[in-house]
């Protein structure tokens, strides 16, 4: 087996793994705050939210790993749908086990400017929503949709049963 | 035949379908309770259609007829169990004596009718023939009784909750509705039966009123347990079909938002590109990429902050003084952003289908 075909069979039991993952994670209310509030108890580390106003042309969202906590970082003022999109991206990477490399400077630097407190120099790590060219931008995005869509569903039935009621019990 | 069948199909199948609750959900004696209840219409059903088999097997004809209602009395003190379980009465202990001691003095007198009940001798698909015969009559009449009050009792406890679900949870009040139905074709059936015995004792013999029983009987049976199979099929129909609707709204505001900025497309390789093809997954990535494209886009200064207004700043020249998503959010308000897309999607596919204002109407 070549190892193009071995990668490509290692992220795709990957994959399954994390929406694996995902689908236990996420959470009967559709709420994504809550979803965050499992992947932090399912990884055994908390996770920090932080609303930041993050210019046009920077990341829609920052994953920033330090060596006790997780911060997730998201554009203050955006609609509900993308500020889900993105946090569902971050979550994704997590679910993914990716590790966030300083591989590129420019979210690092905005960070610094930012949120200084954040990047004690060595200790923090980033991964940046921004495109999807490479292989782990792309499966986090698609580990996004299938959580947004977990989430959406958990929503849309969530007014459906009463708890107690016959149905309730019935389902 | 084939509608028996299908009843004896559904029903495994609706049992299957709460032991897996269980086993997913975890033991609660009311889960086994309705379990236990719905695997004993099956057995029922089940043995009703092989009865002559049956018989012609252990040598004692009529035999699989008693085992039948010791089976759908059991069947139905589950059922009673369950409901006693989610009305919480306040004499719990005295109503569980009640149903446990109706159910066990109805399995003793019937087997007692049964065993004095002269129909040992040859199989019979009715007791028609025999149905003056005192202990035959306790054996009929007296069972179809005691069901119907169960099945009554059931009915409208079903019907009351399938009325308080009407607009809040559609499925259930189906799901119970159907149930409901299903108990009140099964107290018509047991009336058939009981005209024909009362037919018989009265001296008026017809084979018409048993007949039509034994046509009916499997309806109940199946509507039932298409009452128990409609709570985990409704919501995903309902969601496809909502999902399906929403995406015909949205695809050519897409389509032209992503051709306008490529970059927030999610280009997927071939076998994740197939799970992309769920409508439901399909519309909740084509809502993050429409809104991705919102945040970027920018339309001119002189945009008309409204739905239509904002569909044809879409469509023409790119401006660059206002944020579409910002437009978007003022002219749908106050609706959730969710909803304001799918409003813009409708906006625009409108204006897609409707004909160029400067093309006169053939009308």
């Amino acid at each position: 087996m070549g190892r193009g075909t071995r990668d490509r069979f290692t992220r795709l039991s990957e994959r399954k793994r994390a929406v694996r993952a995902a689908r236990k994670l996420a959470p009967r209310d559709g709420n994504p705050d809550e979803l965050v509030s499992n992947v932090a108890a399912h990884r055994g580390r908390p996770i920090v939210m932080m609303p930041m106003p993050l210019p046009a042309e920077a990341p829609s969202g920052m994953w920033v790993s330090t060596e006790t906590s997780d911060y997730l970082i998201y554009p203050a003022e955006t609609t509900l749908t993308r500020r889900t999109a993105v946090i569902c991206h971050e979550v994704g990477h997590m679910l993914m086990g990716h590790d966030p490399g300083l591989v590129d400077e420019s979210p690092s630097s905005l960070l610094s400017a930012l949120a200084p407190d954040l990047m004690p120099g060595h200790a923090a790590r980033v991964l940046a929503r921004h495109g999807y060219n490479n292989a782990q931008e792309s499966d986090a995005e698609y580990l996004a949709t299938v959580l947004v869509t977990l989430l959406a569903r958990a929503k849309h039935d969530e007014g459906w049963s009463r708890p107690g009621s016959i149905s309730a019990r019935l389902r | 035949m084939r509608v028996l069948a299908m009843a004896v199909a559904v029903l495994w199948l609706a049992t299957g379908y709460r032991v897996l609750i269980i086993y997913r959900k975890g033991y609660a004696p009311w889960r086994a309770h309705l379990a236990a209840g719905i695997g004993g219409l099956a057995i029922a059903t089940t043995l009703y259609s092989i009865r002559a088999r049956v018989d012609e097997w252990a040598g004692v004809p009529n035999l699989s007829a008693l085992v039948n209602r010791v089976v759908i009395t059991a069947a139905f003190l589950f059922i009673q169990l369950y409901v006693l379980d989610l009305q919480k009465p306040s004499n719990h202990r005295q109503a569980l004596r009640v149903r446990v001691s109706g159910a066990a003095l109805v399995t003793v007198v019937t087997t007692a009718a049964w065993v004095m009940a002269p129909i040992h001798a040859v199989e019979l698909l009715d007791f028609t023939p025999v149905a003056a015969n005192p202990a035959v009559v306790v054996y009929t009449v007296g069972y179809y009784a005691y069901l119907s009050w169960l099945l009554l009792d059931l009915a409208i406890f079903t019907q009351r909750e399938a009325a308080t679900m009407k607009h809040t949870d559609r499925p259930g009040a189906v799901a119970t509705g159907l149930i409901a139905v299903g108990c009140y074709l099964g107290i018509v059936v047991t009336a058939l039966w009981t005209l024909n015995v009362v037919a018989v004792v009265a001296g008026h013999p017809t084979s018409r009123f048993a007949q039509a029983g034994l046509l009916l009987f499997p309806a109940p049976m199946a509507v039932l347990a298409a009452g128990l199979l409609m709570l985990p099929l409704l919501p995903q129909i309902t969601r496809r079909r909502d999902a399906l609707r929403q995406l015909r709204n949205i695809t050519p505001l897409w389509a032209h938002l992503v051709r306008a900025r490529p970059d927030v497309r999610l280009a997927l390789p071939g076998t994740l590109r197939l799970s992309m093809l769920h409508p439901e997954v399909s519309v909740q990535r084509r809502l993050i990429e429409i809104a991705d494209a919102l945040e970027a886009i920018t339309v001119p200064a002189d945009t008309a902050v409204t739905l239509p207004g904002l569909v044809e700043a879409l469509d023409g020249p790119a401006g660059d003084a206002r944020s579409a998503k910002g437009v978007l959010a003022i002219a749908a308000a106050p609706m959730h952003d969710t909803q304001a897309i799918l409003a813009l999607g409708q906006a625009f596919r409108d204006r897609s289908t409707r004909p160029p204002r400067d093309v006169p109407s053939k009308a």
